[in-house]
């Protein structure tokens, strides 16, 4: 019994029907397909390949891991790269409680209120992260914003929200909150009514509090909604961005910098698309590792 | 016992209702006072106590605003989003079609490779992006912003997820009727999928009409600018007068809010459909 090496590799591809339906099925995705191609899979492999290369518009050099080092010798990279993990460490956290909170709390209310809390929360999501930076720049504003002036109501001193190095990020991470909340929200929601009630009537029953219920109950069930909003939570916290343009630059002094924000300086202010893309892989890392680390610790257990 | 227990559960709750209404309010104060403060003079935004309604009415602000090419910048932004929404409806449904239907080598592994990169940010890649973009000769156009994100893996995914429950038997009598395969597709398929398909398409809309960085990247002349970039573009302009910026970021938003406020139903379906399970 000798076999061709065709038919082990694709059993079925050469006889007719099947041919035909496989023909079918690849020009559907080929539109797709060649989109994904040419804007995802070259540019995610030309990265690499970019941040080993001294990048000159006549003609790359290969350099090897230069750029890297260049990188790891400058203070301002090793600050971008710290302050890209304080925004994570702020974000990520207080997105999941506030809308495990909110979530969990508006399921009890009324359909009809419900959407009204569900709007609220979503709302900042659509509006546009510009319109987003002018409006907090104005209530933040040190001399009449109206941040300060309920600071000086209550009998504080104001605060220079976005001068100060030690402020700027936290300022900057709760406005990313704002609008990192409504999808969370809105899958939690989701998640929750998917929840047979039954097993709240029986820790009622049993006189369960209402943290008790949350704890031995919704947690534990909405673990796989939890991992996702996590992981995704995670990677747009990497990639704050726009409100750092808009309302730092980087200020003061590198303080809201972050690896994304030195990458779009390095690429497009001084056009070292060698540095940049070095530090897109370092970003690249950063995110793969925490996503990873994440599905290992909060993966549903079967 | 009994009560006291009562009693406790619903200050818990009186509790947490008065807290969620405060953050809710916390999420909406900025959007209430960018629209209140759009109508002050000038004058008014910087006063102190800081007035929280207009006292005077103006429409100064929105009069300077398009002196600016702002009227252009929102079609700008209408024609970018909107050829995006319906050229990716166009690949996404297909290929999610194939995805969820068809039988065709390589078919596991080649979703698998789409869905491993939706954990991947496209920031990470934005300088060789840049590149091809402009290889392309695609650098300050429109076309620019529409054909790189086309190959979305989210709306892929999405669909097929969609299509997954189209009842294939449907599909098969089709083809025994001697329907085509693009007759099924757009005749039996196609309507069987408009709730999914409207869900993906506010959602691309949304997206498109926000993707700050990418625009920010692309576009360069003024003419060309989407509204969300002139709006950003005016506050370095008009550094300290706050009216004008405020206006702009007014228009900028607006249009996302009415978007929102009258298809909320699809945005959820949306969400949640785009979500990856497990």
């Amino acid at each position: 019994m000798k076999k061709t090496p065709g038919a082990i590799a694709a059993p079925s591809f050469f006889r007719t029907a099947h041919f035909k339906e496989n023909l079918s099925g690849y020009l559907f995705i080929l539109p797709g397909l060649i989109f994904f191609v040419i804007f995802t899979v070259i540019p995610f492999i030309e990265a690499f390949i970019l941040s080993l290369q001294r990048y000159n518009p006549r003609g790359s050099t290969f350099i090897g891991f230069e750029n890297y080092a260049t990188l790891f010798a400058t203070d301002n990279f090793w600050k971008s790269f710290g302050n890209t993990f304080l925004f994570v460490v702020i974000i990520v956290p207080v997105t999941m409680i506030i809308a495990l909170f909110v979530s969990s709390r508006i399921m009890d209310f009324s359909t009809r209120l419900q959407t009204v809390f569900r709007a609220a929360f979503y709302l900042p999501v659509v509006m546009s992260v510009v319109s987003i930076s002018l409006v907090w720049k104005v209530l933040l504003n040190y001399n009449y914003g109206v941040l300060n002036y309920f600071v000086k109501a209550l009998g504080g001193t104001p605060v220079n929200w976005l001068g100060n190095e030690k402020t700027v990020i936290p300022v900057l991470s709760l406005i990313v909150v704002t609008f990192s909340l409504g999808q969370p929200i809105i899958l939690f929601l989701a998640a929750l009514n998917g929840i047979d009630r039954s097993y709240y009537e029986a820790a009622d029953v049993d006189g369960a509090s209402w943290f008790m219920k949350f704890r031995k109950i919704t947690l534990p069930l909405l673990r796989p909604t939890t991992l996702y909003v996590l992981v995704t939570t995670t990677i747009n916290a990497f990639q704050t961005f726009a409100i750092i343009n808009l309302m730092t630059g980087g200020g003061p002094n590198y303080a809201s910098s972050t690896l994304l924000y030195q990458i779009y300086k390095q690429a497009f202010t001084f056009r070292e698309f060698g540095i940049a893309s070095a530090e897109g892989v370092i970003l690249f890392f950063c995110v793969a590792v925490f996503g990873v680390a994440q599905f290992i610790f909060v993966r549903p257990k079967d | 016992m009994a009560t006291l227990k009562q009693k406790k559960w619903k200050a818990s709750t009186v509790i947490s209702i008065i807290v969620i209404t405060i953050l809710a309010a916390a999420m909406l104060f900025p959007l209430y006072y960018m629209f209140a403060a759009s109508f002050m003079p000038d004058g008014d935004i910087t006063k102190v106590p800081p007035p929280l309604f207009p006292e005077t009415f103006t429409m100064a602000n929105y009069a300077e605003l398009f002196k600016k090419p702002a009227v252009r910048w929102l079609f700008n932004s209408i024609f970018v989003s909107g050829l995006t929404t319906i050229f990716t409806l166009m690949v996404s449904s297909m290929a999610g079609y194939a995805f969820a239907k068809k039988r065709f080598f390589g078919r596991e592994v080649i979703f698998f490779i789409l869905i491993a990169t939706i954990m991947v940010p496209k920031q990470i890649m934005i300088v060789p992006l840049f590149k091809v973009v402009d290889s392309l000769g695609l650098f300050d156009s429109h076309w620019g912003l529409i054909v790189p994100v086309l190959g979305w893996p989210i709306g892929i995914f999405m669909m097929r997820q969609f299509m997954s429950s189209v009842p294939t038997e449907i599909i098969e009598s089709a083809r025994i009727d001697g329907c085509g395969e693009t007759r099924t597709f757009l005749q039996i398929v196609i309507p069987l999928a408009k709730a999914g398909l409207s869900a993906l398409a506010i959602f691309t809309f949304v997206q498109s009409w926000n993707d700050y960085m990418w625009q920010l990247l692309v576009i360069s002349s003024t003419p060309l600018k989407t509204l969300p970039l002139g709006v950003a573009a005016i506050q370095e302009e008009f550094s300290v007068r706050y009216g004008p910026q405020l206006a702009g970021a007014a228009i900028a938003s607006l249009p996302m809010i009415l978007v929102f406020l009258a298809f909320q139903k699809y945005f959820t379906k949306g969400i949640t459909m785009g979500a990856v399970k497990g």
